[in-house]
């Protein structure tokens, strides 16, 4: 039962993972649209879990994963990417990001990934 | 509960066998089997060592040293080291077969070993360079593991995926080299595994523990030290890492689950004549799924029972390869169609059989080398054994190009042994007379060879495969050779049938036999030759009247509109008239026991729906007068 934070500029992308996440028993504390405010809802609520998309306004996925990175080593950073961004993925992995997944969404990936950090 | 002494025989039979065929194989001058016939060796001397079994694990060990030796080119393969090869394996299953009976292994490995050990010592002074082995990969050194990595067939982003690998393993130790090489890795051109060699002290645990990190993926292979060519690992130990998790199921246990279901198809039929009869409308939903539950139920039953033929194929040629050497006679032996799966029960009784009729090949068939020269043919002769899928039954043919089979010198020592009189002999055509063969009594060897005994195979054959509910035919021509096919149902006791009225009573013609239903108009039928024929898309197709072949009188005119049941009959199509066509139906075979199992023309009974008994023909038995379509 994780508590995950998704933050992704699209709310129909944040509803498809609200759901296949809450329907598997993991709590959904927040949401955020883009990286900045993905960072300060970060700070507020401590979540087990982020899903974090690439591109995004204001502050990009990958970045925000430097900043969050920064402030806590320990967190645990899903990156959600579309197909042909492999090069972004692995830059996110390398700012320290643990893993990844690729819309459109498969529900047994998404889970496999998700309770693997748990 | 199977004791560890169960589990060690099968698995060991199944090294065995490997190592039987890759010896095979090595001596037709394969080497790339060597890895893998070491390695069964390897695996069976770890096995019995633990057990305890000495005999065993001391001759395994002597065969270890010695394809050690060979593998790294220190000694050469010759027919010697083969032969002394073979004979570890004989004496390996000798030792097997005694400890499934219970007993200890009872054997003497003595010589043997003693044997393996003088040719693996006859390796030259110098170590030569260890032999190359074929493949992108080299051997690997010591320290350097190399680990296989499949992702998942739904992998997106695959270069990604083996960058994490990569990233994992670094944690680890050294990447020395990976296949494909990086560039194709990152991008991501490549289908779904790779390979990496990491030199690395972690163990095997660990680089798991760590790869499970990433995920989508689906297979993690590490091999160390001794393992060599990629190729050879992918192609054969593919097996090895199923992820399906498997249950030992007694096989009685399958016997009886298939009864059950066996009665419950013909309850089943029952209750569809029930409602039928009252016209209970308000069943048919019920009754449809209760059948389509009993299809599924009948279907996963025998999915269950179901092997492929290889497990009793793979004995015959080292047999062929023994009898013919014996006989001295070349023979080149092809099996086909390994993985075509019959019923256990089905396979374990053609066991027999099939050695009966190989060996009838290799002795009364191919000539010897001499012989076939003269005649025109080729030195070696060509021993066919293949299995087919036709329909809803299998067919397994035994061919030879031979001699093929005289009939003229058949009928001649039928009527020496009294099985027929003279003036039967003359009636008899080309096609009854080949069949004399399956007569009990019946030996066409001039001596009494050890090899094919006493010639009394035959008939115990046929019986054997008409008692499974098949039928046995055969097809040959002087000086061109033999084929033998057997025609086998898939499942042993149920099948389908057409089911059909003669006389007032209900006969059952397998379907499998059936090739057409016509319903034939009195126009439609001449007569030619005194025989009753019709005409189906330009051939012309002989037609009997199935009570009369059956040997009853029948009281009605010949010539008149009826429905014909076309089936073949030894490479034939004939036609049989009947009365009428009653339908097709499941029916649970129950053979025939005592006088009536030799009454030509009937290969077993069942139990219709109403509880009535009606007969099972077979149509390789039933006498037909002779008659060539045209």
């Amino acid at each position: 039962m994780a508590k995950v934070l998704v933050v992704d500029d699209a709310a129909f992308m944040r509803m498809m993972l609200k759901n296949i996440l809450g329907k598997n028993g993991h709590q959904i504390v927040g949401e955020a649209q883009n990286g900045a405010e993905g960072v300060k809802k970060y700070q507020e609520l401590k979540p087990d879990v982020v899903t974090m998309d690439i591109i995004m306004p204001e502050v990009n996925g990958i970045e925000a994963v430097r900043q969050i990175m920064a402030m806590d080593p320990e967190a645990k950073i899903v990156m959600v990417s579309a197909l042909g961004q492999e090069a972004m993925v692995k830059e996110a992995l390398e700012a320290g990001a643990r893993d990844f997944i690729v819309k459109p969404f498969k529900e047994s990936k998404v889970l496999e990934v998700i309770e693997k950090l748990c | 509960m199977e004791s560890y002494k169960d589990v060690f025989v099968s698995e060991s039979m199944e090294h065995l066998n490997s190592l039987t065929q890759g010896l095979l194989e090595l001596e037709k001058g394969n080497e790339e089997v060597l890895t893998e016939i070491f390695r069964a060796a390897h695996t069976l001397k770890g096995m019995s060592a633990t057990m305890g079994y000495e005999g065993m694990a001391k001759i395994t060990h002597e065969m270890e040293n010695l394809l050690d030796a060979v593998r790294n080119g220190e000694v050469e393969i010759t027919s010697e080291v083969i032969d002394v090869l073979f004979e570890a394996v004989d004496l390996l299953e000798a030792a097997l077969n005694s400890l499934s009976e219970g007993d200890d292994e009872n054997i003497s490995a003595e010589e043997v070993s003693q044997k393996l050990s003088k040719f693996a010592q006859t390796r030259k002074e110098e170590r030569t360079t260890p032999a190359e082995v074929k493949g992108e990969v080299k051997k690997l050194e010591k320290g350097v593991k190399r680990i296989d990595i499949e992702l998942d067939k739904d992998c997106t982003l695959k270069s990604v995926r083996a960058y994490m690998a990569f990233r994992e393993l670094r944690e680890l130790g050294e990447i020395v080299k990976c296949i494909p090489d990086e560039e194709k890795l990152e991008d991501g051109n490549f289908d779904r595994s790779f390979s990496i060699f990491l030199k690395t002290s972690a163990s095997d645990e660990e680089i798991r523990k760590r790869l499970k990190k990433v995920s989508e993926l689906s297979k993690i292979e590490i091999h160390s030290g001794e393992a060599s060519s990629a190729k050879e690992d992918k192609t054969k130990s593919g097996g090895d890492v199923k992820s399906v998790q498997t249950v030992r199921v007694s096989i009685e246990r399958l016997d009886s689950l298939m009864n059950l279901v066996g009665e419950l198809v013909i309850s089943k039929s029952r209750l569809f004549q029930i409602k039928n009869k009252y016209a209970i409308d308000e069943l048919n939903e019920t009754l449809a799924y209760i059948d389509k539950l009993t299809t599924s139920l009948q279907e996963e039953v025998q999915e269950m029972r179901m092997v492929e033929v290889r497990y009793v194929f793979d004995r015959f040629p080292r047999m062929v390869r023994d009898l013919a050497k014996k006989e001295g006679k070349k023979v080149d032996f092809v099996i086909e169609g390994k993985d075509i799966e019959l019923d256990r029960t089905v396979l374990d009784e053609i066991g027999d059989p099939l050695v009966h009729l190989l060996r009838n090949c290799i002795d009364h068939g191919i000539e010897t080398p001499e012989e076939r020269v003269k005649s025109g043919k080729s030195e070696t002769g060509k021993v066919l054994l293949k299995a087919r899928r036709v329909k809803d039954h299998v067919e397994i043919i035994v061919a030879d190009d031979g001699r093929g089979i005289d009939p003229e010198k058949i009928k001649r020592i039928a009527v020496e042994k009294g099985l027929i009189s003279e003036k039967e002999a003359e009636k008899m055509s080309y096609d009854e007379a080949k069949m004399l063969i399956f007569t009990p009594g019946f030996s066409s060897a001039e001596k009494v060879t050890d090899i094919s005994g006493r010639g009394v195979g035959l008939d115990v054959v046929r019986n054997k495969i008409l008692s499974l509910g098949g039928t046995v035919e055969l097809e040959s021509e002087v000086g061109k050779g033999t084929r033998f096919v057997l025609k086998l149902p898939l499942t042993l006791a149920i099948t389908k049938a057409l089911l059909i009225s003669a006389g007032g009573k209900i006969y059952a013609i397998p379907l499998n036999n059936v090739n057409e239903i016509l319903n034939v108009k009195e126009e439609d039928i001449s007569t030619v030759m005194g025989q009753e024929v019709i005409q189906l898309r330009g051939k012309i197709l002989p037609v009997y009247d199935l009570l009369s072949l059956l040997g009853k009188a029948t009281a009605t005119n010949g010539k008149r509109a009826r429905p014909v049941v076309i089936v073949e009959k030894g490479g034939n199509l004939i036609g049989l008239a009947v009365d009428e066509l009653i339908g097709q139906q499941e029916i649970v075979i129950k053979s025939l026991d005592g006088k009536l199992r030799d009454v030509r023309g009937f290969a077993g009974s069942t139990i219709m729906g109403d509880g009535r008994v009606s007969l099972i023909l077979d149509i390789a038995s039933l006498g037909v007068g002779e008659w060539q379509s045209r």
